[in-house]
């Protein structure tokens, strides 16, 4: 069965590319426009991963990792971070946050590819 | 050379990335603590001047008065003096006929209002004759007085202390005691002027009665006396003379306890603060002898009065001081107000262009991301024509990319986060490979690119894609602004330095523009030579490069002949560029000053290549290498350095802990490799987090190791 990827950015045309790659890569991707929307669909769908993206240090972004860290639904997904602003400050953030990677905008799709199937393969049964 | 003060100055005010408020609180202290200084100096000077002014003051009031009071006591002791002459007086005194001597000077006490009484006295002290004959004190002895004592020692006249009148206890007085002296004549006849003094021929004393009284008024009527202020007169024992406040009293007081005659007393003239304690005031008391006679003036000042002028002084100065102090103050909060508005300008200025470089990639990626998918076909089939099109998009937006890297290369410069990624580099091939990309370009211009190199490989520790950044940039103008002629690169290696330039025949630079060709403030203004394809950044990006390099980089030009830009990089020792490799991963900006490194160290290399095969280990090796890899090189200034049996990861932007999720994830990751080809338990893995510069004194074996490593994998 396909695995699903809930990804979360405020930028449409960013969320159709990496749709279109993901896609094209067999995984089934859902994607969400805003923090409210991450959390109703990671509820609501129960993806296997959420590739989020955070911004400005006071962003959204922020506010919907750690609803999504809190939750007893949800805080068993692993996520994914991309970021524009990859300061010390916002990697703190995201690592006290028990995210499973860590990607710098912009990035090689390659990155993504690989972060993702290493998720994937841990999950069924290697061990960390 | 105003440019140039200019940039010094820039400096000094907007050093990059450092704390800067000791400077500023500094200009500001060095601005304020002077005039503060200056202040306190004046307001103490101002005070003692005028403290000084209004003693001296009192001082020479009182000065004025014993003047006057000696004058009108050398005018007594005169007068005394030229009665005691009068040839009437010494005939009848000469045969002892007191009577009919006084008659020759009863006029006297009528005659003088301040001469009470006179009186005639024999050697020997006894009162002989007196005129007004009331009250009657002939017969009288008084050879135990202080004036018989005085008159008798030398025979010379005297004045005597107050004393009261024995027959009125209430009138004071004071008495002049004068020798009668018979005088003849002596040496010289003919001068009859010319007297000699003979004290065996003394035929008795006169003697004139002063009222105290009469000669006190006579002495306050010449001095002005301010309203508060008052003047006391003692004589040569401390008894007062005249005190305002005793006028009518009577009696003879003594004030040899007051501080003020005490000190007369000594001998000592001058003025002070004295506190009365009985009227609880503070006044100023100056106190000057009376010459020749023993007695003393004192004047008393209330301490308002005395101090009236300096008070308004000091208040006048300080209103003064109080102003500059203000001012100073506020020039001072001024500058440090453009200062702290100019920095929060060029903060706000670079965190501009990072947000929007930042914000433009995003699309960006999309962009290209997009257009990639369609000529990869991934939707649907393309014409030829199409895709041709696609790739000219795809090739522009590379170019954009290249445009936003170097303003965010300028960006990281200014907030001091830009990084080498040392390595040992064949500088010579580094040329030829840059060189070769112009070579099309520079053949459709018609220019040559001349090569003048040494014949063998120069290895120097340089980060390899930025020194191509440099010289791209320089080759990159060189080609730009040549029209004709030709381009020269050069490396020359010297023995401790290696100096590469770019030399071309184009239009040269204008002097103006030479002075700041590399400053901040050059940076994005527009002249006709940097209104090109590029940003205008390259050479601020370039020198910038080339110091962090250790070097050192200048340009020579003539206008209309070409221009020569030459750099100079120095050459480390291995040691010392490990070292220096390290120094600049450090991250600068931020709390943290340390640089955290994981260190895998496969401590059975040996064993395993004998009982595996040089082969398969080296497979191995690179498969971790690739894991490691992956994991690291996603986030900018993690460098991971791979050598024949150890790998080093360098995460300056992590901090320990951080660094031991790290370490989970790539040993997973490895051990997850080792199980699934069942090596786990042969491959002895030893990996430790590292912080540098700590580890330099704390773990000194492994940091040898860890230079080792460094030196190794960077001088391959």
């Amino acid at each position: 069965m396909a695995k699903k990827i809930l990804i979360a950015d405020d930028d449409p045309s960013l969320v159709e590319v990496l749709t279109s790659r993901l896609r094209q890569h067999n995984y089934e991707v859902i994607c969400a426009f805003d923090a409210m929307q991450v959390m109703t669909m990671a509820m609501s769908r129960r993806p296997d991963l959420i590739i989020l993206d955070i911004k400005m240090p006071a962003g959204t972004g922020r506010g919907a990792l750690e609803n999504l860290k809190n939750s007893s639904t949800t805080f068993t997904i692993p996520v994914i971070v991309i970021t524009a602003y990859p300061n010390e400050e916002v990697r703190g953030f995201a690592v006290k946050n028990g995210v499973v990677d860590f990607i710098e905008k912009p990035f090689q799709v390659e990155v993504l590819l690989n972060s993702i199937e290493r998720v994937f393969r841990k999950e069924e049964g290697g061990n960390i | 050379m105003l440019n140039k003060i200019k940039i010094i100055i820039d400096r000094i005010l907007f050093p990059r990335h450092r704390k800067i408020w000791h400077i500023y609180t500094g200009i500001a202290g060095l601005l304020i603590f002077p005039v503060i200084f200056m202040s306190t100096l004046s307001l103490y000077n101002t005070y003692r001047t005028a403290t000084k002014f209004a003693l001296s003051e009192n001082k020479s009031e009182a000065y004025l008065v014993a003047s006057i009071l000696k004058e009108r006591l050398d005018m007594l002791v005169e007068f005394g003096k030229s009665v005691a002459q009068r040839p009437n007086l010494i005939g009848p005194l000469e045969e002892g006929k007191w009577d009919e001597a006084i008659k020759a000077i009863a006029s006297v006490p009528v005659d003088f209002e301040y001469v009470d009484r006179v009186l005639l006295v024999d050697k020997q002290g006894v009162i002989r004759a007196q005129s007004p004959d009331q009250p009657n004190y002939v017969g009288l002895r008084r050879s135990d007085i202080d004036w018989y004592r005085g008159v008798s020692k030398e025979w010379k006249t005297f004045v005597s202390q107050v004393y009261s009148d024995p027959v009125i206890p209430e009138r004071n007085i004071i008495a002049i005691a004068v020798p009668i002296k018979i005088y003849g004549l002596t040496g010289d006849e003919s001068n009859i002027y010319r007297y000699a003094i003979n004290s065996d021929k003394v035929v008795g004393i006169l003697l004139l009665h002063v009222s105290v009284k009469t000669f006190a008024d006579l002495a306050r009527e010449e001095t002005a006396v301010d309203p508060g202020e008052f003047i006391y007169i003692i004589d040569n024992i401390g008894n007062l003379v005249v005190h305002p406040k005793f006028q009518d009293m009577g009696g003879v007081i003594n004030y040899k306890d007051a501080p003020a005659v005490q000190k007369l007393l000594a001998g000592v003239r001058g003025s002070e603060i004295n506190y009365n304690p009985i009227e609880k005031e503070r006044r100023v008391v100056a106190f000057e002898r009376v010459k020749n006679y023993g007695w003393g003036v004192v004047v008393v000042k209330p301490y308002d009065l005395a101090f009236a002028q300096r008070s308004q002084n000091l208040k006048n100065a300080s209103f003064f001081h109080l102003i500059m102090l203000m001012l100073s103050v506020l020039a001072a909060m001024l500058i440090l107000f453009i200062l702290t508005e100019r920095r929060r300008i060029d903060a706000l200025k670079d965190d501009f262009i990072s947000t929007v470089s930042h914000e433009i990639r995003n699309p960006l990626f999309a962009i290209r991301e997009s257009i990639s998918q369609v000529t990869e076909g991934i939707r649907g089939p393309i014409t030829k024509e199409q895709n041709d099109f696609l790739e000219i998009a795809l090739t522009s937006i590379d170019r954009l990319s290249r445009i936003i890297n170097d303003l965010l290369d300028v960006a990281k410069m200014d907030a001091g986060k830009l990084r080498l990624n040392f390595k040992w580099c064949n500088v010579v091939g580094i040329a030829r490979q840059s060189m070769a990309v112009f070579s099309s370009q520079a053949r459709v211009k018609g220019i040559e690119i001349k090569e003048r190199f040494p014949n063998e490989e120069l290895h120097i520790f340089i980060d390899e894609e930025r020194i191509i950044q440099v010289l791209f940039n320089l080759i990159g103008n060189a080609l730009k602004f040549t029209q004709s002629g030709f381009i020269e690169v050069a490396i020359i290696d010297k023995s401790d330095v290696v100096e590469c330039s770019v030399a071309d025949t184009g239009i040269g630079i204008s002097k103006e523009r030479l002075a700041d060709i590399f400053s901040k403030s050059s940076r994005y203004t527009s002249t006709s030579r940097s209104r090109g394809k590029g940003t205008g950044l390259g050479l601020v990006i370039t020198k910038e490069i080339i110091t962090m390099h250790g070097g050192n980089i200048l340009v020579e030009s003539a206008e209309n002949k070409g221009s020569k830009v030459t750099f100079i990089l120095p050459k480390y020792s291995p040691q010392e560029a490990a070292t220096r490799f390290l120094d600049n991963m450090i991250p600068s900006g931020g709390r943290k000053k340390s640089l955290v490194m994981i260190f895998y160290d496969i401590e059975n290399m040996g064993i395993l290549k004998s009982k595996f095969g040089n082969e398969k280990i080296i497979s191995i090796k690179q498969k971790m290498e690739k894991f490691i890899n992956l994991y690291i090189r996603r986030v900018a200034g993690d460098i991971e350095l791979t050598g024949t049996q150890a790998f080093l990861v360098l995460l300056p932007s992590l901090d320990t802990a951080h660094a031991s999720l790290t370490v989970n994830r790539i040993g997973g990751s490895i051990n997850e490799y080792l199980t699934e080809e069942g090596l786990l338990s042969e491959v002895k893995l030893n990996t430790s987090i590292i912080t540098y510069p700590q580890v330099r004194n704390k773990n000194k074996d492994l940091f040898a190791k860890l230079v080792n490593h460094i030196v190794e994998c960077k001088m391959r």
